[in-house]
């Protein structure tokens, strides 16, 4: 038992996975070229110490922009139990998603949110017995997991982790997300064949006797 | 070949010059009564009032006497308008936007007696059984799609839409029409046209060309139609458009590029795709990356800008048509025709050849003669 394997008896598929693993790396290259085009981020020292959050925005706009494109997932804005922090909730089926940005080198643990808390009452029958090995629950098929991401430029780590109930451990190892990044899409050079269209009109017999 | 005066050609030509037959009467000195049988054939002008109403049309006296060819007498299809709106003005711009169709087929007809063009290679990609009005959008998405693969294309931006079209034998002119009538095709025959402004930038113009082919692919059963009721106009029009969409810019590809909704980014998208801000932004509406209120806004954002009618990077230059260039170009060459002649023989107005041609008016006056003696007074002594 894995994640995968957990949140694919709750109703995901390959489809979904590669869909995050797109996404990730588009909102980096999204990141990048804003940042690229706006001195304030790229020039200036207080604002370019900032990009961290941003990089958690940008995957979050990057995967809404991407499920407005599919039927793969619905996308939500939520607010945090303090009202002063939002973020992109991702729903397929019975399933929860949330991204989060784990530093520079991937390996910055996601921060205990009471908000958290109650999207983690689904995987309450998952973790119920505090095993080493948590219960899937196909029948209901619910499920509350993290999107987790690092990186600069480029994302360094792409995982799915489903978090125990106290938010501070996962007891299964993440699911790395092989990273695509997307390459830009080259112009289609048009040949010209007009020549090939046209050809001289052989005159006809009565018009060579004219 | 007998020179005969025809009617529809005095309709033709004054509607080029969006003249109302009173006017045109009036200017030559003859009845409207009168002028009306010209026109209907019942009574044949007077060798000096076809002079009169050559010279205040514009149009060589040949022109009235141009029979007319294989493709411009065969049966046009209606006419794609961008409006079915019927007030007088735009009744005789569309009648002098369907008088550029005419003489695009006249001018097709005049090469096609030195040239053989291969017949227009239109997709066939809707199952002749299936009903194109009851297509979603959705369905017309994959239209595009499936016309992009069909012409070999993958999913970035077109170079030259102008060029990809006119590579299937189908004709694409750019011709000064009104504001608000940025293109129109019909069918003559087996042959489809396009007229495009060529007033429109260089974005606006492509997605013109991509939004005439969608109703060349789309809409030939519905052109056989005597003409267009409203209800149907309201179907086939945004169906044109989503397909002008999905051609220029296809989803993946262009959402992949899409990092911000910002009017300054999809600026520099610009430069890359050849497409509008506003048609780009219209794009994502489509595509559900923007909701109506989003789309408001960034509308909003564009008029405050001024972009509504001109965006930065409209002053590059249109994309060029060809076909008829490299056919009159072609005869030149091999010593057939050369281009005064050419324009001599098609007997058409000169200000539309040049259109038609993309060669300036000065390009269809035959060289002035070098050989001419010079003479001059002699020096008194």
């Amino acid at each position: 038992m894995n994640v995968k394997s957990i949140l694919e008896q709750c109703g995901l598929t390959e489809q979904h996975f590669e869909f995050i693993a797109e996404a990730i790396p588009a909102g980096y290259a999204a990141l990048r070229s804003i940042v690229d085009n706006t001195p304030m981020l790229s020039l200036f020292a207080p604002g370019s110490q900032r990009l961290g959050h941003l990089r958690n925005v940008a995957v979050q706009h990057a995967l809404q922009l991407k499920a407005g494109t599919t039927d793969l997932f619905y996308t939500k804005d939520a607010w945090n139990a303090a009202r002063n922090h939002m973020f992109l909730q991702l729903q397929c089926g019975q399933v929860v998603l949330t991204a989060h940005y784990c530093g520079k080198k991937g390996n910055t643990g996601v921060k205990k949110a009471i908000v958290r808390g109650e999207l983690n009452q689904r995987n309450y029958d998952l973790f119920e017995k505090e095993k080493k090995e948590p219960d899937a629950n196909p029948f209901t098929g619910t499920a509350y997991a993290q999107i987790l991401h690092g990186g600069i430029s480029d994302p360094v780590m792409a995982a799915i982790s489903i978090p125990n109930r106290d938010q501070t451990s996962y007891i299964l190892p993440p699911f790395i997300l092989p990273v695509r990044t997307p390459q830009a899409s080259k112009v289609e050079e048009v040949k010209d064949m007009i020549a090939d269209t046209m050809k001289k009109k052989q005159k006809s017999k009565q018009d060579q006797v004219a | 070949m007998l020179n005969i005066f025809q009617p529809k050609r005095l309709q033709q030509a004054r509607c080029l010059k969006r003249m109302s037959v009173s006017e045109v009467g009036d200017a030559i000195e003859v009845t409207r009564q009168s002028l009306r049988q010209f026109e209907t054939g019942e009574r044949t002008p007077l060798p000096k009032n076809v002079e009169k109403m050559a010279a205040v049309l514009g149009v060589p006296v040949e022109f009235f006497l141009r029979p007319f060819g294989k493709l411009e007498s065969s049966k046009r299809s209606i006419v794609h308008y961008r409006s079915l709106k019927r007030t007088r003005d735009l009744i005789r711009e569309q009648q002098r936007a369907g008088a550029f169709l005419d003489l695009a087929a006249a001018m097709m007809d005049t090469l096609e007696q030195h040239i053989e063009f291969d017949a227009a290679r239109v997709p066939r990609l809707i199952d002749p059984s299936t009903d194109v009005l009851s297509l979603d959008l959705d369905a017309i998405e994959e239209l595009a799609a499936s016309a992009r693969k069909h012409l070999g294309l993958g999913e970035g931006p077109i170079s030259d839409v102008t060029l990809l079209i006119e590579n299937l034998s189908i004709p694409v002119i750019y011709a000064p029409l009104p504001d608000g009538m940025d293109g129109l095709s019909a069918w003559y025959g087996d042959r489809p046209f396009i007229v495009v402004s060529s007033e429109a930038s260089h974005a606006r113009s492509r997605a013109n060309v991509a939004h005439e082919f969608g109703h060349v692919i789309a809409h030939q059963e519905i052109s056989e139609e005597s003409e267009l009721d409203d209800e149907t106009f309201d179907i086939v029009e945004p169906q044109a458009w989503r397909f002008a969409g999905a051609f220029l810019l296809p989803a993946k590809s262009f959402l992949s590029e899409v990092y911000s909704v910002s009017l300054d980014s999809l600026l520099v998208l610009k430069t890359k795709w050849g497409v509008s801000v506003a048609a780009m932004i219209r794009r994502l509406r489509d595509l559900g990356v923007i909701d109506d209120y989003q789309f408001k806004r960034l509308r909003i954002q564009l008029s405050a800008r001024k972009w509504l009618k001109v965006e930065p990077g409209d002053d590059r230059e249109r994309e060029k048509s060809r076909l008829m260039n490299r056919a009159a170009q072609f005869l030149a060459e091999n010593g057939e025709l050369s281009i005064p002649d050419l324009a001599n023989e098609s007997k058409l107005p000169r200000e539309f050849l040049s259109n038609a041609l993309e060669i300036p008016p000065e390009g269809l006056l035959p060289p002035p003669p070098r050989n001419v003696v010079q003479f001059r007074m002699r020096e008194s002594t």
